[in-house]
């Protein structure tokens, strides 16, 4: 009895420990055949080559998966968009996508395998990826989910040999003196084992060259390490000789251009004699972490008198030619501060330069006087950059501003219009004026109150911009007001706008401005707090107008701690797009900014007519596959086998969810207990 | 009788009038120099170099000609434009203001500044503004050192008195000065507030102004060594250098050149 109940026991003991565990069996579904996804690339650019070679893709499919045992294959095709086939389709499938977006087409085949069984991708392509895509991480993707690409290149040997720069690619903002890198990829076909040179050009002038040891056939890419050093649109050119025989010519060259923003602006600040004018703008432009300055002050004028030798003085000798012939033009702006040129032996082709530094190179001219009038440049090249008719006179009387133009940004200290025009009333009074008369197309902003002379004036002269302050006073804005602001304000937005310069703005917006139609922007903006330090917890709201009129907002997050926010717009339609931000900071408002972009919608296809092969190439290793052409590849002799994963389960065995179980367990309980009492044991 | 009584009212008036007659006068000449001391004073300052004296109590004007001969001496040797008379004001004055270089002579104890000057100080170096002081009395801790300090402990709180080095551009402003000059050496060294990159409070204990002071005889009134005084000199006109053309010197541009020439 003993045995029996121990028996009992165990039996029991067993139950409730599998109850605990729940173990389950689990019966898989075997499968024999491969599940295989067909991604037939249709865009145009498939039949750059030739159409035949896009029959031949369609011949393979005919002849080697439709009615094939050996494997279940899902038919796509696929250009900017993934479409469905069934076998019916294949042979009606024509070259017509715009576009190509190869990992596009990787990623939704990737979405729309979720939970199903997929053994294999097979690509048919030209690798001619035109959607920008900046993102490879679904080549790691399907690499960890064990789904090789098998890439099917289509052929290209009826070619004629060529030099071709296929693709530039720029950084989409450039500071100057900074370091940008030039991603070239150059496809050559026909130049086997030779060495070309690959020039960087600015106008006719070579900036570097690198050497492409041409290997094999194919696509190759270079990178050109450039510093700008000067701001603004800056053009360049890659280039590569022209070789006899090649099929085309044209496409040895490739030009592109640069927008440099200035990292500082570089102000040429020259001063006739040591002034407090001179010095407090000094100090309010060296305080300034967006200007860089150079300044010369002419401290002794050849009739005063030393008596000590030259070494005993700070004097350095004023570098007219070094500056007005050549350095002049790596500043973004010059200042003239009662400066007399006609004390120098000044060779009249450098005011020329002056003017063109101004009309012709889009520079900035900032024009004080009051001690030396202006009408020392009367009959100069320079007296066609003023905006205003100079006179001998001047008038030393004390004088109040009166602000003519109060919603000029270059006059604006405060936000709120009442307030500013209080604050403009309210200047402290000047002194002594160069009497002048304002040119045509010449905007005043101020003049003396009741003599009505211009005191600031600004004008825009041919592709820059010039003010002229004629008052040698200005400073009193600062040592005559409760404190310094409006002064360094008037400054700041005085050079702000003689300039145009995005690093003075609070708040700037940079992307790139030209762009294809179904590209995305990278939308990046700087937020600076009113003393040009970063922001970094601002509220950004970017206002999208679209080509069609309508209007989209996007709270813009930061992206890292130096107050920079960034955003990607899809750019879905041609035609241009207008981007406004405004940035606020607890409640206050910080600046604004806006930008347009141009989509163009230009077929990308036939851009490049070229076989991308490393790009294919890249696929299939960074997936595990193998890369093949429309004539070596053979399906059969592939040996893509079927995968079992856990999502392949047919059903489960499971005990535990059995009614018939528990009973069987109760039922043994109950008898060890009728068994115990029967038998006197309990 | 009409004609007797008009008579009568015409000579009182007349007799009036003769006995006011000095008085008009003297208002007249009063209104005239106060104007033409005022246009002085205010007009045809522009960018032009101002030497202001501030005039604090009765012992504020230790070196009364030192500006005659700096002036002068300003004009033949730089190209610094100036308005020749010394400007004389007090801190309430409106003036001030145009004032961008104020000089502050002492010797003795001084009256403390009130805390409503103190705070036009505060504003007036905040604004722009630059302080000389001199002390001429050559004791260190005492009289007017020790109050000038508290002063300027209280002007300047964030940036108190440090010693100006000699590569500051104070020292290479015009002339190139190795080493820190005056009529007295009572220091080695010349302090200042440095507001941002510029020193706004530039304090001397060398009696930089009484090595300029010279009698009606065209004698130096203070002695010291020809030398001393030619170095002091030299060192004072560097200061109104720097307040006309502030870190100027410290420029990159300068650098080699003014290394090549120390050398």
């Amino acid at each position: 009895m003993k045995k029996l109940f121990l028996i009992l026991r165990i039996i029991i003991f067993l139950l409730i420990i599998l109850l605990i565990f729940q173990p389950v069996k689990k019966v898989y579904n075997k499968r024999n055949i491969p599940s295989v996804a067909l991604l037939i690339d249709n865009s145009l650019s498939m039949g750059n080559v030739s159409t035949r070679e896009f029959e031949k893709v369609k011949s393979i499919l005919k002849s080697q998966f439709i009615g094939n045992a050996m494997v279940s294959p899902h038919y796509f095709s696929f250009s900017s968009d993934i479409k469905e086939l069934t076998e019916k389709d294949i042979q009606s499938l024509k070259i017509q996508g715009s576009k190509t977006d190869i990992l596009g087409a990787l990623e939704k085949t990737k979405t729309n395998f979720l939970g199903k069984n997929l053994d294999g991708i097979i690509l048919f392509s030209d690798g001619n990826q035109n959607v920008e895509k900046d993102d490879f991480e679904i080549l790691n993707e399907l690499s960890n989910l064990k789904i090789p690409v098998l890439v099917v290149k289509i052929e290209q040997k009826d070619i004629q040999k060529n030099i071709s720069i296929s693709k530039i690619e720029i950084p989409e903002i450039i500071f100057r003196n900074t370091n940008a890198i030039i991603n070239i990829k150059i496809h050559t076909f026909g130049f086997t084992n030779k060495n070309i040179p690959i020039y960087l050009k600015s106008g006719n002038n070579i900036i570097q060259t690198k050497t492409l040891n041409i290997q094999n056939d194919g696509m190759y890419e270079l990178a050109f390490e450039i510093t700008p050093d000067k701001a603004g649109v800056n053009n360049y050119s890659i280039e590569t000789p022209t070789y006899q025989g090649e099929k085309s010519y044209s496409d040895n060259i490739k030009k592109f251009t640069l927008e440099v923003e200035p990292e500082k602006i570089r102000i040429l600040y020259l001063c006739g004699q040591p002034s407090f004018n001179y010095s407090f703008l000094r100090t309010t432009l060296k305080n300034d972490p967006n200007i860089e300055l150079v300044s010369f002050i002419i401290l002794r004028n050849p009739e005063n008198i030393v008596a000590v030798p030259d070494s005993e003085l700070s004097l350095i000798p004023f570098p007219v030619d070094e500056i007005f012939s050549r350095e002049i033009f790596n500043f973004d702006m010059l200042i003239f501060d009662n400066f007399n040129y006609s004390r120098f032996a000044i060779n009249p082709q450098y005011l020329v330069n002056i003017r063109n530094f101004v009309i012709e190179y889009g520079k900035a001219f900032l024009i004080i006087s009051g001690e030396i009038p202006l009408s020392i440049y009367q009959n100069t090249p320079i007296s066609e950059i003023l905006p205003v008719n100079p006179t001998n006179e001047i008038s030393q009387d004390k004088f109040s501003l009166n602000i003519l133009k109060p919603d000029n940004n270059i006059l604006k200290f405060s936000d709120d219009n009442k307030e500013n025009i209080s604050i403009l009333k309210n200047l402290p009074e000047l002194d002594t004026i160069n009497i002048s008369t304002i040119k045509e197309k010449t905007t005043l902003l101020a003049e003396s109150e009741k003599s009505k002379y211009p005191v600031i004036t600004i004008s825009d002269m041919g592709k820059g911009r010039v003010m002229c302050i004629t008052t040698p006073s200005l400073w009193r804005l600062a040592l005559g007001s409760e404190n310094p602001y409006k002064y360094v304000k008037l400054w700041g937005q005085s050079i702000k706008w003689l300039t145009n310069s995005s690093s003075m703005k609070q708040v700037a917006i940079f992307t790139k401005k030209s762009y294809n139609i179904g590209d995305s922007s990278l939308v990046k903006i700087k937020v600076k707090d009113e003393y040009f330090k970063p922001v970094n917890n601002a509220v950004v709201n970017l206002i999208i107008t679209k080509p069609d009129s309508k209007k989209e907002t996007v709270n813009v997050p930061p992206e890292i701690e130096n107050g920079e926010y960034g955003t990607k717009i899809p750019l879905e339609l041609s035609g241009t797009y207008k981007l406004e931000v405004y940035a606020y900071y607890n409640r206050k408002y910080l600046g604004e900014d806006s930008i347009s972009l141009s989509v163009f919608d230009i077929s990308r296809e036939s851009e490049d007519i070229m076989v991308n092969e490393p790009f294919l190439k890249q696929i299939s290793d960074k997936t595990n596959g193998t890369l093949y052409s429309t004539n070596s590849f053979n399906y059969n002799e592939l040996k893509i086998k079927p995968r079992i994963t856990k999502s392949d389960v047919l059903y489960e065995i499971n005990i535990w969810n059995k009614t018939f179980t528990y009973l069987i367990l109760i039922i043994l309980l109950c008898l060890e207990w009728y068994l115990r009492r029967k038998y006197g044991l309990l | 009788m009409i004609t007797q009584i008009f008579k009568n009212d015409y000579t009182d008036l007349k007799n009036k009038l003769r006995r006011i007659r000095p008085f008009f006068l003297v208002v007249f000449l009063i209104l005239t120099f106060n104007f033409l001391l005022l246009t002085c004073l205010y007009c045809q300052q522009g960018g032009k170099f101002v030497f202001s004296q501030l005039k604090y109590s009765d012992n504020w004007d230790t070196r009364p000609t030192a500006w005659d001969r700096i002036s002068e001496y300003l004009l033949t040797t730089t190209s610094v434009k100036i308005i020749p008379g010394r400007r004389v004001l007090k801190l309430s004055d409106e003036i001030l203001y145009w004032s961008p270089f104020i000089v502050i002579a002492g010797n003795t104890d001084h009256p403390d500044f009130t805390e409503t000057e103190i705070q036009i100080l505060k504003r007036y170096i905040l604004c722009g503004g630059l302080i000389f002081i001199d002390d001429s009395s050559g004791k260190k801790g005492f009289g007017f050192d020790k109050n000038i300090r508290d002063v300027i402990r209280k002007i300047s709180p964030e940036n108190p008195l440090d010693k100006i080095p000699v590569s500051d551009a104070v020292f290479k402003s015009f002339y190139l000065l190795k080493n820190v000059p005056g009529r007295i050496t009572t220091n080695r060294y010349i302090e200042g507030c440095k507001i941002g990159e510029r020193y706004s409070i530039i304090y001397s204990q060398n009696d930089l102004l009484g090595a300029w002071e010279k009698d009606n005889l065209g004698n130096y009134i203070y002695p010291c060594s020809e030398q001393q005084r030619w170095e002091t000199k030299k060192l004072m006109l560097n200061i109104i250098l720097y307040s006309l053309t502030g870190t100027y010197k410290s420029d990159t541009i300068h650098k080699s050149f003014i290394q090549n020439k120390l050398q």
